[in-house]
């Protein structure tokens, strides 16, 4: 059945630039692929009745681009009956109303055609990859002509035609319709030759019709379409009608009211875009189907091999150009149907207040749940559902998001997890991204080198988009500058939002204040050596052994880690795993980033605990491939195991945490699962220098109470025995700082008691806490007790690990 | 050729508004815009707005006027544009049967217009050799293959123990001659003997050669013959296994190949990227190219895959002239699928001439070198009785390659990125190439020389690869790293010099004594 | 035939039972405006590879590579640096304490090559006084449009005492070369005093990474 046909494909091969021209930046030219790529974007977000909505792009090998659009019923060329002239103006009218909306936005069609103009039982009309020549440039980009030649206007043929030139093939295609087949088998050539001649006429239309010996047809047409078809075919552009002329005209004249289609329930009154990305998790190849109806032909490589190629010359023998077929090829969603066949019909309006469902795809890693299709549809169908309520779900939204984010929707789930509201649109059209500034330079240099292999990324729309978007950033936060890296935390939100700058500005707007307060100052060391520090503290806390190994190195994260924070990881990773990163990002706040870092290098631990300083940089200087699922787990749990007052910094844009007794103390994790070292003593804020050179962060003392309360920690108290004695934390240890000496290495010597206590906290997974009252002693208490890291590292890993 | 290149135009945009004092006095503003205007004329208002600090009570108004302006003035230059055609038109100012010529070549390109051709005898015959083996019938064509090479092979062996006999005689019998020399022979009727034996050698050879060919044409004819049939009748019939298979007029199935000499092979995985990485596994044998490329063919891959889109390719280093390609000397049998290596190179180098002499031109060259290949080129040639399905063909300089210190620049180091990207370029998913850029190592080679052009040529292929992978073809999945069999024992040292170079930077050798170049 | 089994990379080979070759170790940081190519010369050095879109450098990136001279083995520590003007104030960090110096310019954007003039000044005010300066001015495949002529930087060069080359990561046209005329201007006999002053080892201390041979 035709209506079974829901969307389909159709392939072309772009052009290919000879060899190794380079353009004027001296970079190679960009493959036309990818230039069609970046244009047909636009196109993805079209939606109109008699449009046929565009799924897919896609970039083959070898320059091979396969769209994807939906389908209805057949195409015009496909009817063998004539059609009444109530039916004529009924698809006249519905060509005219799609093609009004392309005119209005720039997109001239030039591919009008009686094969392109689909018609379904029920008398709807929808254009067909109406975009051939939007996306190729005006054909610029592909090795062959666009279009059929007899709708060709005389002025295309000759070398000009705008918009206009749609009028004239939608006058022929309405004269063909009343009259039959114009020019009908005729090559080319003796077509265009016709056309031309038609210049000299003074009723192009009417001499067509006799050229067709249908001059008594033509004249049997009422009155009202042939005044259509005429003033659609004047020879002068400036003296046809316009598609808005033409639509309100036709409109006037179409008695037939649009029979009004019950809206589909269940499967088939999803959205396209969602039914398609279903089927092609549920295993649909687009690919398969061209091959098998032919329109990618298989041609063996081998036979196309080249039989020489000459240094500085030219290539000798080998592939042809491909021919263009225009044909397409159809697809059923059958595969889908019957893959989610047995799911309930309720169970396609997910209800708010219902309980959230616990899926069994739940517990695989979320690169699976990402294709699972049954999954997918449940999570899409409830993520449409909460983000339509946005921004009165954002709370649901958030937790949603926290189990993970489908794909699809990945833009709007982001822009909602940001906060993004209002009127963006507006907002970002009153910024001025255009006149030139002095960091314009610096903008035009960086963008060619931002995650270039992304496909949408490395065009000239993906070069222009990002320019604007860095520009319009720094114009409206003036009081932030750009740093190299500002480029690469944008590709993200430009990724995902391509066609929707709007969005993707405010994305950036909301992501910085939150998660990169005051990086982008001009003087932003201070911030930066904050981050570094903290990061530092929280690695050595959660991987004590590995950051004792590099403290020793003199590795520091200045030599490696800016990067990673200045651009939240963006400049490390590629796009399809900063997505990943980001996504837990989002959800868990501003601190997440610290643990990510610790994070990574827990991933190297062992190559790094084997390195020395020159190895371990060149690690990082091309860092292996990063396990990111792994990564984000990892994070979350070393972050949510944190207290909170151990990542506490000063530059952050987070509400300050609200405890009238803040104290800070210092803390370590010994190992991972073995413990905690804490010393706390009186101090509100602690300076930055001293900061700077803690390797063991500090605790509040709300979240220390916390943690005795909950019997989470071992208190060694370091004060001298007298202070001890009159006043401890009970159950805490005095092992007086005086009274270690450097030397020691066994835990033993600490005492019997000290040592059960400390191996038993060990055991127990316990923090251990170094408390301290004296102030003073704050530079010597530090060296102790890192020391004491050391001492207790090394008696005990082999008994404990 | 549909729009020919616009010339776009600049047009004034004007705007007048009161001022709040006076209702006579305008304020006018003059803003040339670019037609067609490419940009948001919204956001074209908006700038207008603060660089001339206008009232926002006018932006509503300036909105829609630009908009109407831009929108008219995008109209006007169509209509102008095509209005001037249109007049030159009807005035025959324009080429026409130029413009026509144009478009019926362009629509050439489309297969509606295109001359019907049907396929090709070889694409046809290299459907259904993909189909069938991929169908249960491969094992019958691979037994029929192994049979056809047996017999090729027999005869090449009884071709080459006559023409041993041959020359074993003719040595005694020269021998003897010579014995007597001065005796009863004279050094007349030495050299008489030597001319007949040369006349006995190549009438010999001749007729082997003759009667190989003739072989391999019937068994090249009748593969094709049997293969068409049987593609029919598993289309018609779905057939499982062929009938008549030729194989019954062969008496006994050829004994199973013997095992491939144990290789002295390490593979690698590695990841090329900085963000995105990319997965490549390299593998280094120890093996000569040519063994890589003649090596038996009993389990069929190559058959398999010979019309996939994951070929397999090697890379000979060579001289300039085709017809002295390495292959030659590899004993060959019967290709069913493409012309005889001598007719390919004979192909190849009657096609290089002209565009080699073309490209030449530039540098003052010998007149016998003019239309002559150059280090850096690349000849292929396709094949269906080796291991590789293709071989590149590196024109290179065996005496360069041997002495000097290469630099990255070198045209033997060009041709191999040329080679690489063509392999890019036409689905040839694995490569094995010589790790040296030489078949074997002689003297003068020592160790140092061995590690520090190993590491050039990885360093280079790796930039190679990286900048392929950036093209959009297919995956170079494997690379084969060839180390001279004469270099076995440095083995040990290039493995662990490979993921050096693909993970952190080795040492460097200067070219000594230094200078700019 | 070879002879020499090479067992493991320790073992350094050394040419027919010559003396113990000395290892040097040398601090070499390049500088210049942003996308002159530092990361594609010290990519092209290091690693032999060249990337059109060379990522840009945020910060700093840390390389190695060992050079071979005669009778030294010298390796060089390079810190390529972030080339946008605001990372310049990390610059001092990188390029405290080098013995050596590369400043690159593209020689088709003059700006660049007066943002190169002015790190030399950096250099010669703020860096070590025994410093090794070299001019590098890259991208000289692009000669067509060039405009930085080469013997206005070859006169500035020679005015300052800078080692000058141009040069294309691109093509390696003297990417080695500039690094070799580095290594031969720098002081190998002296130890100097001083922590951060060249580093002479002897073999056995000489870096795993290392194969280095004759």
């Amino acid at each position: 059945m035709e209506d079974d046909y829901k969307f389909a494909a159709s392939t072309f091969f772009a052009k290919n630039h000879p060899g190794e021209t380079c353009g004027s930046n001296g970079l190679p030219l960009t493959p036309s692929s990818i230039t069609i790529l970046g244009r047909s974007q636009r196109l993805l977000q079209i939606e109109h009745p008699n449009l046929c909505t565009y799924l897919d792009i896609i970039r083959g090998k070898h320059e091979r681009i396969i769209v994807v659009a939906e389908v209805i019923g057949k195409a015009l060329a496909e009817y063998t009956t004539k059609f009444s002239y109530e039916e004529i103006i009924n698809i006249a009218t519905q060509v005219a109303c799609g093609m009004k909306l392309l005119h209005d936005g720039n997109i001239i069609h030039r591919t009008l055609s009686d094969d392109n103009i689909l018609l379904d039982s029920n008398g709807r009309v929808k254009l067909f990859h109406y975009g051939m020549y939007y996306m190729t440039n005006e054909g610029k980009e592909v090795p062959f002509p666009l279009g059929l030649p007899r709708y060709f206007s005389p002025e295309a043929i000759i070398g000009g035609g705008g918009p206009s030139a749609d009028v004239w093939a939608f006058g022929i295609i309405i004269l063909e319709l009343c009259i039959g087949k114009l020019w009908n088998n005729l090559k080319p050539s003796p077509t265009m030759r016709r056309i031309l001649t038609l210049v000299h006429s003074n009723n192009p239309a009417e001499r067509i019709a006799r050229e067709h010996y249908a001059l008594d047809a033509y004249k049997e047409i009422p009155e009202n379409i042939r005044g259509i078809i005429e003033k659609c075919l004047k020879i002068y552009p400036s003296e046809r009608a316009t598609f808005k002329d033409l639509h309100s005209e036709l409109s006037s004249m179409n008695t037939r009211t649009p029979s009004e289609i019950k809206p589909v329930r269940g499967l088939m009154g999803c959205k396209l875009q969602y039914l398609y990305h279903w089927w092609q998790l549920a295993g649909g190849d687009i690919q398969a189907e061209l091959k098998k109806s032919g329109l990618i032909k298989n041609s063996p490589p081998i036979l196309s091999m080249p039989i020489a190629i000459l240094l500085d010359g030219p290539t000798i023998g080998g592939k042809t150009g491909a021919l263009f077929d225009r044909r397409i090829a159809k697809y059923s969603l059958d595969l889908l149907k019957n893959r989610l066949s047995h799911i309930p019909p309720s169970d396609f309006y997910p209800l708010m207040h219902e309980r959230r469902r616990d899926y069994e795809a739940m517990a695989l890693p979320k690169i699976i749940r990402e294709r699972d299709t049954e999954y997918q549809f449940y999570r899409l169908l409830w993520f449409q559902r909460l983000l339509h309520g946005y921004p009165y779900t954002a709370q649901c939204i958030r937790s949603e998001a926290e189990i993970d984010i489908p794909p699809l929707v990945r833009g709007d789930v982001w822009a909602a997890l940001l906060g993004v509201l209002g009127d963006i649109e507006t907002h970002y059209e009153r910024i001025d991204k255009e006149t030139p500034t002095h960091t314009d330079r610096q903008i035009d240099v960086d963008i060619p080198r931002c995650h270039q292999y992304c496909w949408l990324l490395c065009g000239a729309e993906g070069h222009k988009k990002l320019k604007r978007l860095l520009k319009a950033w720094l114009l409206t936060n003036p009081q932030y500058v750009y740093w190299q890296g500002l480029d690469s935390l944008t590709a993200p939100f430009l990724y995902l939002n391509f066609c929707n700058e709007a969005r993707a500005f405010a994305c950036l707007t909301a992501f910085v204040p939150k998660f990169l307060h005051k990086f982008f100052l001009k003087d932003n060391s201070a911030v930066i050596k904050e981050y570094l520090a903290k990061f530092w503290q929280m690695a050595a806390f959660h991987e004590p052994q590995l950051a004792t190994h590099l403290h020793d190195i003199n590795f520091v994260p200045e030599l490696f880690a800016i990067p990673w924070f200045l651009t939240m990881f963006s400049h490390v990773f590629p796009l399809h795993k900063i997505v990943h990163l980001w996504d837990a990002l989002l959800v868990e706040g501003p601190s997440l980033p610290l643990f990510m870092g610790a994070a990574i290098l827990r991933q190297l631990r062992d190559t790094l605990l084997d390195s020395g300083f020159n190895e371990c940089i060149l690690l990082f200087s091309d860092l292996p491939e990063i396990d990111i699922g792994e990564c984000v787990k990892e994070s979350i749990d070393m972050c949510r195991s944190t207290p909170k007052s151990l990542s506490y910094r000063r530059f952050t844009n987070e509400p300050e945490i609200k405890d009238p007794m803040v104290r800070y103390a210092y803390i370590t994790y010994l190992n991972t699962f073995i413990c905690k070292i804490i010393i706390y003593r009186d101090m509100v804020e602690i300076p930055m220098e001293i900061l700077l050179n803690e390797v063991c962060p500090r605790i509040s003392l709300s979240d220390f109470f916390s943690l005795i309360c909950q019997d989470k920690c071992c208190v060694i108290d370091i004060r001298s025995n007298l202070l001890y004695e009159k006043s401890c934390i009970e159950g805490s240890i005095n092992i007086p700082y005086s009274g270690v000496h450097l030397g020691q290495h066994e835990l033993k010597s600490l005492g019997p008691q000290p040592y059960k206590v400390l191996v038993e906290a060990v055991k127990m997974n316990k923090i251990i806490v170094v408390a301290s009252a004296e102030d003073g002693t704050a530079q010597l208490v530090r060296d102790k007790v890192f020391d004491f890291i050391k001492i207790l590292y090394k008696g005990s890993p082999s008994r404990f690990i | 050729m549909t729009a020919t290149e616009l010339e776009n135009t600049t047009k004034t945009f004007k705007f007048s508004f009161p001022t709040c004092t006076n209702e006579d006095l305008l304020f006018k503003l003059e803003v040339p815009v670019e037609i067609p205007y490419p940009g948001s004329t919204r956001e074209l208002v908006q700038r207008i707005l603060k660089m001339f600090h206008i009232p926002v009570y006018l932006e509503d108004d300036l909105n829609e006027k630009l908009a109407d302006f831009v929108s008219e003035e995008t109209k006007n230059f169509h209509h102008n544009r095509d209005a001037a055609l249109i007049d030159q038109l009807k005035n025959n100012e324009l080429d026409l049967e130029g413009i026509i010529k144009n478009w019926e070549k362009q629509f050439k390109n489309v297969v509606d217009f295109a001359e019907q051709k049907g396929s090709s005898d070889e694409e046809v015959f290299a459907a259904a050799y993909h189909k069938l083996v991929h169908s249960p019938a491969l094992e019958t064509i691979l037994q029929v293959e192994s049979a056809y090479a047996k017999t090729v092979m027999d005869m090449i062996q009884n071709r080459d123990e006559d023409i041993k006999k041959l020359t074993k005689r003719q040595t005694e019998e020269m021998e003897e001659k010579i014995r007597l020399l001065n005796t009863s022979t004279t050094e007349e009727e030495i050299n008489t003997l030597a001319a007949k034996h040369f006349e006995a050698q190549s009438l010999a050879t001749g007729r082997w050669d003759s009667q190989l060919d003739a072989l391999k044409h019937t068994q090249r004819a009748e593969h094709r013959a049997w293969l068409m049939n049987a593609i029919n009748e598993y289309q018609t019939e779905e057939k499982i296994t062929p009938s008549n298979s030729p194989l019954c007029s062969y008496a006994s199935l050829p004994p199973a190949p013997s095992a491939p000499a144990a290789l002295l092979e390490e593979s690698f995985t590695i990841h090329l990227g900085s963000q995105l990485k990319q997965t490549h596994n390299i593998r280094l044998v120890c093996a000569d190219m040519l063994d890589l490329c003649a090596r038996d063919r009993a389990d069929g891959g190559v058959s398999l895959s010979l019309y996939s889109s994951e070929l397999s390719g090697a890379v000979l280093v060579c001289e300039a002239r085709p017809s002295r390609s390495p292959l030659t000397s590899l004993p060959r049998v019967t290709d069913h699928h493409f012309p005889d290596l001598h007719d390919q190179l004979r192909r190849i180098e009657e096609a290089v001439a002209e565009p080699a002499e073309a490209r030449n031109r530039s540098r003052s060259e010998r007149e016998s070198r003019r239309r002559a290949l150059r280090a850096g080129d690349v000849f292929v040639t396709r094949h269906s009785d080796l291991a590789q399905h293709v071989v590149f063909h590196l024109v290179a300089d065996e005496d360069e390659l041997r002495s000097a210190e290469l630099s990255s620049r070198h045209r033997a180091l060009l041709g191999l990125r040329e080679v690489l990207l063509a392999a890019h370029r036409n689905d040839v998913s694995s490569v094995a190439l010589p790790l040296l850029l030489r078949r074997e190592l002689g003297e003068d080679a020592t160790a140092a020389w061995c590690l520090r052009r190993a590491e050039l040529v990885l360093k280079c292929v790796k930039g190679f690869v990286l900048e392929a992978s950036a093209a959009g073809g297919a995956r170079l999945t494997t690379l084969t790293a060839a180390v001279p069999k004469d270099a076995r024992a440095l083995f040990p040292a290039l493995a662990a010099l490979l993921p050096a170079v693909f993970r952190v930077a080795g040492p460097l050798r200067p070219r000594l004594p230094s200078g700019p170049v | 035939m070879i002879s020499i089994a090479m067992a493991t990379n320790r073992s350094a080979q050394r040419p027919n039972g010559a003396p113990q070759t000395k290892v040097c170790q040398f601090k070499l940081v390049l500088l210049g405006e942003s996308a002159v190519g530092k990361s594609s010369l010290v990519l092209r050095f290091v690693k032999g590879q060249f990337h059109e879109y060379q990522e840009s450098t945020i910060g700093a990136a840390f390389l190695t590579q060992t050079l071979c001279l005669d009778d030294t083995t010298v390796k060089f520590e390079i810190w390529d640096t972030a080339g946008q003007e605001r990372y310049h104030s990390l610059a001092p960090m990188y390029y405290r304490g080098a013995q050596a110096a590369i400043v690159v310019y593209d020689i088709t954007n003059q700006d660049t090559f007066g943002r190169a003039k002015n790190w030399v000044k950096e250099l010669q005010r703020q860096a070590s006084p025994s410093i090794v300066i070299a001019l590098a001015g890259n991208k000289s495949d692009l000669a067509a449009k060039r405009m930085v002529e080469f013997e206005e930087a070859q006169a500035y060069a020679d005015e300052n005492g800078l080692l000058f080359m141009e040069t294309s990561a691109k093509t390696a046209m003297n990417v080695n070369d500039i690094f070799l005329a580095i290594a031969n201007k720098l002081p190998k006999s002296e130890v100097s005093t001083g922590g951060a002053g060249t580093r002479v080892l002897n073999d056995a201390d000489a870096p795993r990474a290392s194969s280095c041979c004759k």
